[in-house]
Order: structure tokens, then sequence, then C-alpha cells
């Protein structure tokens, strides 16, 4: 049946702009990618490389572009990253010792809270993964993004235009700020109230202060 | 969907042929990008999505049984891409809202808020009856799903669009004349 409905849609299927088609990445795609449903494993040997690669001293990662978007929102592309599940006291040591800037790790989250991923990305940007309990539903999951100040907009490897991986993420208010050499930025799914981001906050610019005072 | 298949390029590419394969994927990256925007409704994880169709295509196009089934396998890649990168963005993290990326056309926003106002599985049919012109067989063959259960989702869809955008056809073709109201 058509109808003006069906004309509205095709008219608005005719006007979506279309980007560059990426075939170069597309065929380093095709020639790295692995099967879909082997991403477990994958994953799995993702973060034995990791571990590997923290123990020889290896670096692994590089390529990534990190930028403030206008309207609140923050994007970031890169090629490669390194992902921990339930990552121990000394994968987060190896983490913090494979980037380049000094990391105030977040405190000051809820009660309860524990962490559950930890994702390195480049050698200026670490996200980690946080279970926050919450009122109405069991868990919350907390982001907590920490980014190199001095990359920020930033190409680290300029030989190399990160392709693979995009992510474009939009802020909450009040869920960004800098403490010390580091970008700090809370993405919270179920959302964190006011109060305790910052309270967040408070907290990761006193263990900045205190290490600074050292 | 295009209305012009690139057959040639399609059965080159089978055959191992990488000018082919490069060929095809130029030829149907604007079809992939369209639709992945049109489940999707941003710009990024469209083109996100639209890659990784691709990097599928070029990995397994050689077991595609003939030019002939292309569209519909090709779609079902895009709209399986896409339906997961949106489960996974939001289950991880919040992805900048739809934003209508086309258009200054006051009628194509109109179009965009009321197919963002629906529940994925159903903007799905509905992209893929009004946007690509599949047929409800098609659609249930690109959704591994029932042929009702695509005229269902479609009925349900359109009832909901319609207070919305006041010139939706009275009935989705081939439509349940009842519509049931179980879970879709």
């Amino acid at each position: 049946m058509r109808s003006d409905f069906a004309e509205r849609c095709k008219d608005a299927r005719r006007y979506i702009a279309i980007p560059a088609v990426p075939l170069d990445a597309i065929h380093y795609g095709a020639a790295a990618k692995h099967p879909t449903h082997r991403r477990t494993i994958v994953a799995a040997l993702l973060a034995a490389t990791t571990l590997f690669a923290a123990a020889v001293g290896a670096r692994v990662l590089d390529g990534t572009r990190f930028s403030f978007a206008p309207g609140g929102g923050v994007s970031m592309q890169f090629d490669q990253r390194a992902v921990t599940l339930a990552p121990t006291k000394a994968n987060l040591q190896a983490a913090i010792g494979h980037v380049d800037f000094r990391v105030v790790l977040p405190a000051g989250l809820p009660p309860g809270s524990a962490l559950n991923d930890l994702a390195r990305v480049g050698r200026s940007v670490l996200i980690l993964g946080y279970s926050v309990p919450a009122t109405g539903r069991r868990r919350n999951d907390v982001r907590i993004w920490l980014v190199d100040a001095v990359n920020v907009g930033a190409v680290e490897n300029s030989a190399h235009n990160p392709s693979r991986y995009r992510v474009d993420v939009r802020m909450a208010p009040r869920s960004h700020w800098r403490a010390g050499a580091e970008e700090v930025i809370v993405v919270a799914r179920g959302g964190l109230s006011q109060a305790q981001l910052k309270q967040i906050e408070r907290s990761m610019l006193a263990a900045d202060e205190q290490k600074t005072a050292r | 969907m295009a209305s012009f298949l690139p057959a040639a390029h399609v059965e080159g590419a089978r055959m191992g042929d990488p000018h082919e394969l490069s060929r095809l994927i130029e030829a149907v990256w604007p079809d992939a990008y369209r639709l992945a925007f049109a489940i999707l409704g941003d710009r990024s994880s469209a083109q996100d999505a639209s890659q990784e169709s691709c990097i599928i295509v070029c990995r397994t196009i050689a077991s595609l049984r003939g030019a002939g089934a292309f569209r519909v396998w090709f779609s079902r890649i895009v709209v399986r891409e896409a339906s997961r990168l949106k489960r996974r963005r939001a289950a991880v993290e919040l992805v900048v809202a739809p934003a209508p990326d086309s258009t200054d056309h006051a009628t194509s926003i109109d179009i965009w808020r009321a197919l963002s106002a629906l529940p994925r599985k159903l903007r799905e049919v509905v992209v893929l009856r009004y946007f690509e012109d599949f047929s409800s067989r098609e659609i249930a063959s690109i959704l591994l799903v029932p042929d009702g259960t695509v005229r269902f989702r479609l009925a349900v869809a359109i009832r909901r669009l319609r207070p919305l955008l006041g010139d939706v056809p009275e009935s989705a073709p081939h439509a349940p004349s009842k519509v049931r109201t179980h879970a879709v």
C-alpha cells in the first residue's frame, strides 16, 4: 500500500548524508577481524596479551585521538584497546605504569562500589568500570574515564590516523573535571546524583593534593 | 536498498576478485549506511555498523549461494550489526541521542522523531518496509522471524505512529485484521 507516509520515508532516506566509504579500514578489518562467534575467545586473548605485554614492558597500543565536542560531548577514536575483566590490583598498577600521565584514581564512590573492568587505550586513556549500588535497581554501571589532559585534541601517533573504533559519549552536567594532569569524565548509565558526583570530585581533588604534597 | 544490484560485482567478489570486492563495497556502502542510520539514528554508530557489515561481507561473501540472494543477505548483516551495536552501547555507555543527520526538511525531522519513539524491533520493520521497500516475506527472512511476526510488528508500529504522523496507512500490507495484544 502506497501512501504519503511511504513517500515521506523515502524522502527522509534520500536526504541522509552519506560519509565517504572507509575502504582501507574495511580491507584492514577484513584481513584482521575474527569471526563474531569467537569474540569471547578474542577478549580472553586480548586480556592475556595485555598481561604479557605488561610483563615484558612492550608498548601494545598507540594511535588514539580524544577530543571534547561542542555541546557537552566527548569523542575518541582509536585502533586498539586492552580490556581486563575483574582486574586485580596488579592489573591496575600495570595499566597505570603504561600510561604517560600521573594517574589519580577514582575515589569517593558510593560504599559497596566494585571495580568490574579496566580498559587502557593507548598511553593516554584509562577507563575504569564500576558497579555501584543504586536504589530502584540492584546495581548501576558507572564508567570513569581518566584522560591525559596534555593529549586532549591531539593524535598520539601522528603517523597513523586511528579509525578502527570510535566512541561518542554525551556528558551529564558536572560529570567532568580536572584532577591534576588528568581529565576526569564520569559516564553513568543509571545516573549518579549530583551529590555523589560532587563527592567523587572532592575526593579525587583531595587525593591529587596529597600526591602533590608528597 | 538501491534498485541497482551490482550482480557482476557480487559474482566477481564471490570468486575472490579483490578489485570486484572493492567495487562491490563502494556500491553498497551508501545503502548500508542509510539502513544503519535509519535503525540507529546516529551518525557515528551508523558508520561503525556499516563498516562492520562491510567487513563481514568481505570475509564471508564466498559463502553466499548466489548474486540473487545478496540483497536480503546483506541487509540481514547490516540489521544484525546495527542491533548488536545498539544493545552494546546501551549497556555500556550513553551514546549521543539520535539526531537527524539528514536534513533541514521539517517532514524528515518528523519522521525521525516518530521513528525514535518506536522500540528497536518495531523500528526495524518500519525501516525495512517503508525505507527499503522490502516485502514482509523478505523482512521475515532478514530478521529470521516468521512472516506473521513481521506483519504483526508492522501493524503495531503503524498503530503507534498514527498519532504522531497523520498520513500513516490504515493498515500494514497484509496486516492481520485483528491485532492481538501479546508482547512484541
